[in-house]
């Protein structure tokens, strides 16, 4: 039984990003943020000896502008799951990864910023933001940058983040009508850790899709797109067929590292099965927005809910 | 059929006695208890899964600062016993000693440290020098049973305090056989004859609070031990003589438990802790973490089941054959009576003239084998329960009408009771009570069984319902006993003491409500103490789903001594006969004027005070020379994802005689919470082992169980019957329904997509391959 974070004698909650970096800077690694501590909170590390709580920062915010969502580094997933903005993304498919992180009380805690950063192979968030094309802003010391997703997530984020560096904001591009998508978290237990995460994004124009984007998560250590798989979806009818083919072409990309709950041959089926079932979801979900936005009937009472929960935003 | 019965408070879902104070954080569980001086034990644990310890070094970790005492094998007494907290002498082998120069698992105990903080202790654990001579390791009890398999326990001490077969040279714990009429016989009978072979997992009890004791020395140096147990006496007898202390000179509290579900019915921490103690002379405080608690304490025995069996067109059963092999993993605690269970408690549900039993039980170097709710029937019940479905199958007939036209009836024995006991014979037992036709019938209406039976799906997620039948006992016959003792305040309440064991079941309430039914009175009148070896009578514990039954009877049996007096001193007061008198809602009066008539409070006062006085108060005992078997019908509703493996319950649906529900509401929490662990352990839950016999997966993180959220609509129905020897008509209620989930499950995906899951768990992987050969079988 070893010692939660043994070495911890400094615990600071500054009041500005510019304070933080600067106390970061200071801390020469030593130090790190501190956001829903969920994970922080099982650290075992003998390097770490200061914490830097974020909660003061004020980055604990969803905001809607005309073309993208702004989302702050210490807004927990609840904040997203209950967001009306947020929810009209890809017809939900951010929410749905939010919701797929652990239990309520774990949703009440759990950080976009912390689980971004400490990424593990079968985190949620990050599955969906690649698929988002997200863009992830970050500080430091010398300035501010911004990075896509893609990047991001290349290598652990903890390898390429400086020491003194925050994650900020995550910047998410606002969706059409005609754009689906779908998150699969595919695990033992509601709240358990996946085996398996499929996002896709499409969009849908007559019988084809478009732009489509195809993430797989927990097969292995970093999520990754399927690109072989979404050219192959690319402005083709989407049939049963074609689906089929998604199917199975995904099953002979997939290579999953070891996982003691399931074979890997097994995961790559299900992979296959779930990237079939997410091209659907996401098709279908496409389509649900088209048809309450173009029929008349339902527009009041989409604009009235929109209002309504736009509100609490 | 039996008739109604009036209660006032028996059959009533009065709120739990103890509710208040757990959901406010005001009960005391062990933990909730600081003493000065205490000290923080840790122990050092086998990463080998057999070795012998050729050296042990503790001096440097003894000079560590804060370290008060250190035990190895080589300073504490060597005396074989067993954990298994049972009636004495065990039915289990005593293979155990405190500590020993061998280790037999992965986690085994090879020393404990005591020292002012937890830090220190887990410390000097990694300065303690240990020189292991690694020894071949056997994991698989087919294997363990081989002539040139490694022999775990080679000590010569070891050996079983019962006649039984104990081969302990050839890694055999434990071995039962009997045959009734001619069981080769019954098969030339037979139309049909199936034979298959079932297998169930390692399981964990999972219970939220681990194992935890506190020991220290009182003012007159006894040692009292204050532990989350369901045993409270066999923990004092068990540690007396491994710690060679007079059983005068101890004391065993049992607080509020935070879940036992068997698991606590083991002695694991009590003496080494209570040895610190006597040590150091401090008290100490040992506590389980979650990786000790899945790797070290006991778990569910996985068995291999063949069950071989004969029926005819008619649906009449000419033979059952059922042969297990039991791994009892490092030790043999519970190795014989649970298997011994697999038969008792399964093959007396037919009607079956010819039946054979043979049962053996297989030492290997993995976790330790235990109690479990269910008991050896859960491991069964999976393959009888499944079979019967194949049986009903191969001669097509409905399910529920195979059942009806098989199962035991009132009034009808079975020879099995009297063949198979716990480590002895069993005893000859006819039915009074057997619901079951009803249970089959209400079962199978709230889960629409006719209209969803003809259904069959064709798309990727199929549908299907599946249904078993159940049964258990009530307590272990011949062997349990319990006592409760009742006395009067000058207030009129009661204070009622205990030996049963409340661990989060209710008790407590039940056994409230018991007394307060035959005292008229309300059970906020019944103050309830459970246990304190010192204060509370004897009580062998909470196990084999004996508490209502047994306990029950003796507070009844109390309760009712309690009652005379009451009226005696009263018709002293009233000047008339005591049986003139009747008891009413606090008042005794007399039958006819009942204007005359006097409180339970002047009744105690002047008991107390004024006249002839003595204190109302009275102890009884109860023993049983039988065991009512409950009986359940349980149904499953399932969607099978053809494409991924996954089985979802979509509804289930427990029908269950208990006999009388002195608590309904409690009676259905133990059912539903009874089957939401038996659907977790069906479908997910799973031990991983490496190739060197360690547990991967000791964590909720990677041994997952079910949540409230997976939980699926349950539905428990009780069926009530009238138990003439239980208290109120009460039977058990505690074990039986876990026994459900695998054979429903399983019988509900052979109606869904026509695929027999006879290993369980049933993960999505497991199905998949069996979808897969069922695919390839159809195109051959
Ligand atoms: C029981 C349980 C179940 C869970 N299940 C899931 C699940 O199914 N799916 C899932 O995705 N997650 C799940 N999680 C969450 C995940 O494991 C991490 O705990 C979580 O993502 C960490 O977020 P946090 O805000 O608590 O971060 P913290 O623990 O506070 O920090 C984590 C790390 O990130 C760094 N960090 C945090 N914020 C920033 C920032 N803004 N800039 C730079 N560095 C930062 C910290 O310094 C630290 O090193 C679960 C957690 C628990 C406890």
């Amino acid at each position: 039984m070893q010692q939660i974070l043994p070495k911890l004698t400094e615990y600071f909650r500054p009041r500005s990003v510019a304070t933080a970096i600067t106390l970061l800077s200071k801390g020469k690694g030593r130090r790190v943020p501190l956001a829903g501590g969920t994970s922080l909170a099982l650290s075992t590390s003998r390097k770490i000896t200061g914490l830097l709580d974020l909660s003061d920062l004020k980055l604990r915010y969803i905001k809607e502008s005309q073309r993208s969502i702004r989302i702050g580094a210490t807004a927990v997933m609840k904040d997203l799951c209950k967001h009306a903005a947020v929810d009209r993304v890809a017809g939900g498919v951010l929410q749905q990864a939010a919701h797929a992180v652990g239990a309520t009380p774990t949703r009440n805690l759990v950080t976009v910023g912390g689980n971004i950063v400490q990424l593990f192979f079968w985190s949620s968030l990050p599955v969906a933001l690649l698929a988002l094309d997200a863009t992830i802003r970050i500080q430091g010391k010398s300035g501010r940058r911004s990075i896509s997703a893609a990047a991001f997530f290349r290598s652990h984020p903890k390898r390429h983040l400086a020491f003194h560096e925050l994650v900020t904001e995550v910047v998410v591009p606002k969706t059409s009508s005609s754009c689906g998508g779908a998150f699969i978290k595919f695990a033992r237990t509601h709240t358990g850790y996946a085996m398996l995460n499929v996002a896709c994004v499409l969009e849908r124009r007559g019988r084809a899709c478009h732009n489509v984007r195809l993430v797989i998560g927990a097969a292995t250590a970093l999520p990754f797109r399927l690109r072989k798989v979404e050219d192959l979806l690319e402005n083709a009818p989407l049939t049963p067929s074609l689906l089929e083919q998604a199917k199975s072409m995904t099953a002979q990309i997939v290579k999953p590292v070891a996982d003691m709950r399931a074979d890997p041959e097994y995961r790559k089926e299900v992979a296959g099965v779930l990237v079939k079932r997410a091209i659907q979801e996401a098709w279908a979900r496409a389509a649900q927005t088209q048809a309450v936005s173009g029929g008349r009937k339902r527009r009041p009472t989409a604009s009235r809910k929109r209002k309504s929960s736009g509100g609490t935003a | 059929m039996p008739q109604k019965r009036t209660f006032n408070i028996v059959g009533i879902s009065v709120p739990k006695v103890d509710g208040v104070s757990l959901a406010t954080g005001s009960a005391q569980f062990t933990d909730d208890f600081e003493l000065r001086s205490m000290l923080h034990a840790r122990m050092l644990r086998s990463p080998h899964a057999h070795a012998r310890i050729r050296k042990i070094d503790t001096s440097e970790a003894a000079r560590l600062p804060g370290v008060h005492g250190i035990l190895t094998y080589k300073n504490v007494p060597r005396v074989a016993h067993t954990t298994a907290g049972q009636g004495h002498p065990e039915p289990s082998p005593y293979d155990t000693f405190l500590f020993d120069r061998k280790v037999r698992y992965v986690g085994d105990a090879v020393a404990a440290v005591a020292a002012d903080t937890l830090q220190i202790a887990n410390q000097a654990l990694q300065l303690i020098q240990v020189d292991y001579e690694i020894l071949d390791p056997v994991f698989d009890p087919h294997q363990a049973l081989q002539k040139d398999a490694p022999i775990i326990h080679d000590e010569p001490d070891a050996y079983a305090p019962l006649p039984v077969i104990y081969e302990p040279q050839r890694n055999l714990a434990a071995h039962v056989d009997m045959e009734i009429g001619d069981v080769e016989a019954g098969f030339h009978q037979a139309d049909v004859l199936l034979d298959n072979q079932y297998s169930t997992h390692y399981g964990a009890h999972a219970a939220l609070e681990t194992h935890i004791v506190i020991t220290y020395l009182d003012e007159q140096n006894r040692l009292v031990i204050r532990t989350s147990t369901q045993v409270p006496f066999h923990v004092r007898r068990i540690v007396a003589r491994v710690l060679q202390q007079p059983v005068s000179r101890i004391r065993v509290v049992k607080p509020r438990i935070g879940g036992a579900f068997g698991g606590k019915q083991e002695i694991i921490l009590e003496a080494i802790s209570g040895a610190l103690t006597l040590l150091t002379r401090r008290p100490v405080k040992l506590q389980l973490t979650r990786e000790e608690e899945f790797m070290c304490t006991r778990t569910r025995h996985p068995q291999h089941i063949r069950l071989k069996s004969g029926v005819k067109k008619d649906g009449s059963l000419t033979a059952l054959d059922l042969s297990i092999l039991m791994n009892a993993g490092a030790y043999g605690p519970h190795a014989l009576t649970v298997v011994c269970n697999s038969g008792s408690k399964t093959l007396p549900l037919y009607r079956c003239p010819n039946v054979r039993f043979e049962g053996n039980t297989a030492y290997t170097n993995l976790p330790i084998g235990g109690a479990y709710r269910g008991y050896g029937a859960t491991q069964a019940f999976f393959a009888m329960g499944v079979q019967m479905d194949e049986m009903a199958h191969a001669i097509g007939m409905d399910p529920p009408t195979f059942h009806k036209r098989n199962h035991i009836r009132a009034g009808e024995g079975s020879p099995v009771f009297q063949a198979l006991g716990e480590g002895k014979k069993g005893v000859e037992m006819k039915l009074n009570t057997c619901g079951l036709d009803a249970c089959i019938d209400q079962g199978a209406r709230a889960i629409s069984w006719h209209t969803k039976r003809r259904r069959r799906d064709k798309g990727v997620r199929r549908r299907g319902v599946g249904m078993v039948c159940l049964m258990q006992g009530s307590a272990i016959p011949e062997i349990d006993m319990a006592a409760a003792t009742i006395t009067m305040n000058d207030d009129g309440s009661f204070i009622l003491l205990a030996g049963a064991t409340d661990l989060g079941t209710g008790s407590d309430t039940v056994l409230a409500q018991i007394a307060a039914e035959i005292l008229s009175v309300t059970t906020d009148q019944i103050v309830v103490h459970s246990s304190d070896t010192d204060f509370t009578p004897f009580d062998v514990g909470a196990y084999a789903s004996s508490t209502t039954y047994l306990s029950g009877n003796a507070v009844k049996h109390a309760a009712e001594q309690v009652r005379q007096q009451i009226l005696r001193v009263a018709s002293e007061m009233l000047n008339t006969e005591p049986s003139m008198l009747m008891l009413r809602k606090g008042t005794v009066m007399h039958q006819k004027t009942t204007t005359r008539r006097v409180s339970l409070a002047d009744v105690a006062h002047y008991s107390l005070y004024q006249k002839n006085q003595f204190h109302i108060s009275a102890t009884a005992s109860q023993h049983t020379h039988i065991s009512p078997p409950p009986f359940a019908a349980h149904f499953a509703e399932v969607e099978v994802d053809t494409e991924t493996g996954e089985i979802r319950v979509l509804e289930y649906v427990a029908a269950v005689d208990c006999g009388t529900a002195i608590n309904p509401a409690l009676a259905e929490g133990q059912t539903e919470g009874a089957i939401v662990n038996g659907i977790s352990f069906a479908l997910i839950e799973e031990f991983h082992f490496d190739a060197r016999g360690r547990m991967l997966n000791p964590n909720f993180n990677y041994y997952s169980i079910f949540s409230a959220r997976d939980v699926p609509p349950i539905k428990a129905i009780l069926v009530p019957t009238h138990e003439p020897t239980g208290p109120f008509g009460a039977k058990s209620i505690a074990e039986i329904s876990i026994n459900g989930p695998l054979p429903a499950i399983s019988n509900a995906v052979y109606h869904a997509v026509g695929i027999r899951l006879r290993h369980a768990p049933f993960t999505p992987q497991h199905v998949l391959d069996a979808l897969r050969n069922q695919g390839r079988q159809k195109k051959l």
